[in-house]
């Protein structure tokens, strides 16, 4: 078949979104094609561009926090309670400790913290998940009743139970909410693993060899991967909201450890000191809600890319 | 066309199933009293009744039936994705095993199949190089290279780092013969492989999926509701209806004397490019 055949049977059944100008030669479509992708319009909105820039902002905070400190986060400096000033620009709190400095350091804490635990529960999660859809029958009972009863409890409470049970500490507090939070991957997971699990493309992997384990790891994982990510974006800003309530409950970060939530539930008792709970607080509502504003706008991306027949055929 | 299958053997005049009787060391697919059930919301369907296939090394077997006939149930129980629940299936002496937990065997991965539909049978993830050079690594035999094996499509060597989605249904399709045949297997099934594709490119993948199956002496059993497409190919035409073998034999005959009705019907069913058409309901009226 000569290339110009071959062009013009492209045309007649490629899907509109990937060839758009039928005219156009095939090289040509293809650069556009890479060309469009490698610029997200999902991304390129007000609110995303205003979450990407906070998020690189607090990520800058957390690599060169020992030196935009301007005091040690755990020195008590002798004025207690003094109101935001040049000296202390968030003011100090009730041992005299520096809060823009505590501020500072708890970023290394609570970021870091929720990224672990959505890494935790997205693993955890989909492996429970990816089982229970492929292998089905008493698998996936057992793994659906045991996701069934988590998500019976409402989350928060659930988490403060267990935290409660493990004792206060970060460590605990993160396990506390993976423990919460992996159903939702798992639910997720299996969904997709069920409608990819008798693909065809799945099928020839079996024909070729591959036992079940390996289809599922090398076949079917990989293609659901965008989903997950999506979905850990998404519930970051969550993650980060219920961790700092399990400190807030005083199940969380222990002191003198600087941690947000924390640093709200001391400022709560002293309304009066309106800068102890209002700058933790602002730096919690500023990563959520960069986070929520990036992650909606990777998930727009996703279904974009998805619907414009990037994965037709799915 | 028929003889061009037959034109590889010693003997011209021996009838397709005495293949098994040549020199030849493979003894090829022999399926026995097949029976398939499905059970749907408390209630069996009987997919297969009883089906005896052989596909002797080397032969060209044409499959055909209506949609739901059992047909691809059939296929599916020769590649081992269904159980039968009665009946022996046996390839080349190794009994074929349903496909579980486990890698399918050695033996049986020389049967491979090309799918329906061309949008699903590719990783969308993988690039074409990976997904062929994949199947190149199960083959016994030396195979020629993924370009050589995309030339033998007629696709470019090129196309070899392109994703699924960059190419159309038809050479996706190509891509996936492409892929079987880099197996070098000894028994091709092609299941509806056409039916997704428009009219001008059927036959023409048809042809080309015989090619490929000829050119490493293997067998080919191919799957289709088109008889006119199967005639081009086919030694030797199976017709299936209602999970049975309702008649079987040699393309030439069953196209121009046809002996059972359902035959008939489906013979009559093959549009006529008159512009009037043929439909088994008026057989006798046009």
């Amino acid at each position: 078949m000569s290339e110009n055949t071959i062009t013009a049977t492209a045309r007649g059944k490629q899907p509109v979104a990937t060839s758009p100008k039928g005219d156009v030669p095939d090289k040509v479509v293809r650069k556009m094609t890479k060309r469009r992708f490698s610029v997200p319009a999902a991304l390129r909105t007000p609110l995303a561009i205003i979450g990407l820039i906070v998020l690189a902002l607090w990520v800058l905070v957390i690599i060169f926090a020992p030196l935009l400190e301007p005091h040690d986060p755990l020195d008590q400096l002798g004025t207690r309670l003094s109101a935001p000033s040049g000296d202390y620009w968030f003011g100090t709190d009730t041992l005299g400790r520096d809060i823009f400095s505590r501020v500072i350091a708890a970023s290394r804490v609570s970021i870091p913290s929720s990224i672990v635990l959505v890494i935790f529960s997205s693993v955890i999660g989909s492996l429970i998940g990816a089982m229970a859809g492929y292998f089905g029958g008493w698998i996936d009972e057992a793994f659906m009743r045991v996701t069934d009863l988590v998500f019976a409890f409402p989350s928060t409470i659930l988490a403060m139970v267990i935290s409660a049970a493990l004792g206060p500490s970060i460590q605990n507090a993160i396990i506390a909410v993976v423990l919460v939070s992996w159903p939702t991957y798992a639910r997720l997971v299996r969904s997709l693993v069920l409608g990819l699990r008798n693909s065809e493309f799945v099928i020839v992997g079996r024909l070729l060899g591959r036992s079940s384990f390996a289809s599922l790891f090398k076949d079917i994982l990989p293609n659901i991967l965008p989903h997950i990510f999506v979905l850990m974006f998404v519930d970051l800003g969550d993650c980060l909201l219920t961790l700092s309530g399990l400190s807030f409950l005083g199940l969380g970060a222990t002191p003198p450890m600087p941690e947000w939530g924390q640093m709200v539930s001391e400022g709560v008792t002293r309304m009066t000191s309106w800068w102890l709970a209002f700058f933790p607080g602002l730096a919690i509502f500023t990563v959520v809600i960069a986070e929520n504003f990036v992650g909606d706008a990777v998930r727009d991306w996703f279904d974009r890319s998805y619907i414009s027949g990037n994965q037709e055929g799915r | 066309m028929g003889g061009s299958v037959i034109d590889r053997d010693k003997d011209k005049n021996v009838k397709p199933l005495d293949f098994r009787t040549a020199a030849d060391i493979r003894s090829g697919l022999h399926l026995r009293d097949i029976v398939v059930d499905y059970t749907m919301g408390g209630r069996t369907v009987h997919a297969v009744r009883g089906v005896d296939l052989d596909v002797a090394p080397g032969e060209v077997v044409g499959l055909v039936g209506e949609s739901g006939c059992g047909k691809s149930t059939l296929a599916k129980v020769i590649c081992g994705l269904v159980e039968p629940v009665a009946g022996t299936a046996v390839y080349d002496d190794t009994p074929i095993t349903p496909l579980k937990f486990r890698s399918r065997p050695m033996e049986l991965r020389r049967i491979q199949m090309v799918f329906q539909n061309p949008y699903a049978s590719l990783n969308p993830r993988r690039t074409v190089r990976s997904q062929i050079e994949e199947a190149r690594a199960i083959s016994p035999v030396p195979v020629p290279s993924v370009e050589e094996l995309l030339a033998s499509v007629e696709l470019d060597a090129s196309d070899a780092d392109k994703l699924p989605h960059q190419f159309s249904g038809g050479q996706r399709q190509r891509i996936a013969i492409a892929r079987a045949m880099a197996t070098t297997p000894t028994l091709l099934i092609g299941d509806e492989p056409i039916a997704s594709l428009d009219a001008s490119l059927q036959a023409k993948t048809a042809i080309l999926m015989k090619k490929a199956a000829a050119r490493s002496d293997a067998s080919l059993l191919f799957i289709s509701h088109d008889l006119s497409i199967v005639r081009l190919i086919a030694t030797r035409i199976v017709v299936m209806n209602k999970g049975q073998v309702v008649e079987t034999g040699p393309t030439e005959e069953i196209w121009n004397h046809p002996r059972e009705e359902y035959t008939k019907n489906l013979l009559d069913a093959i549009p006529v490019p008159d512009g009037l058409g043929h439909l088994p309901a008026y057989h006798g009226e046009n």
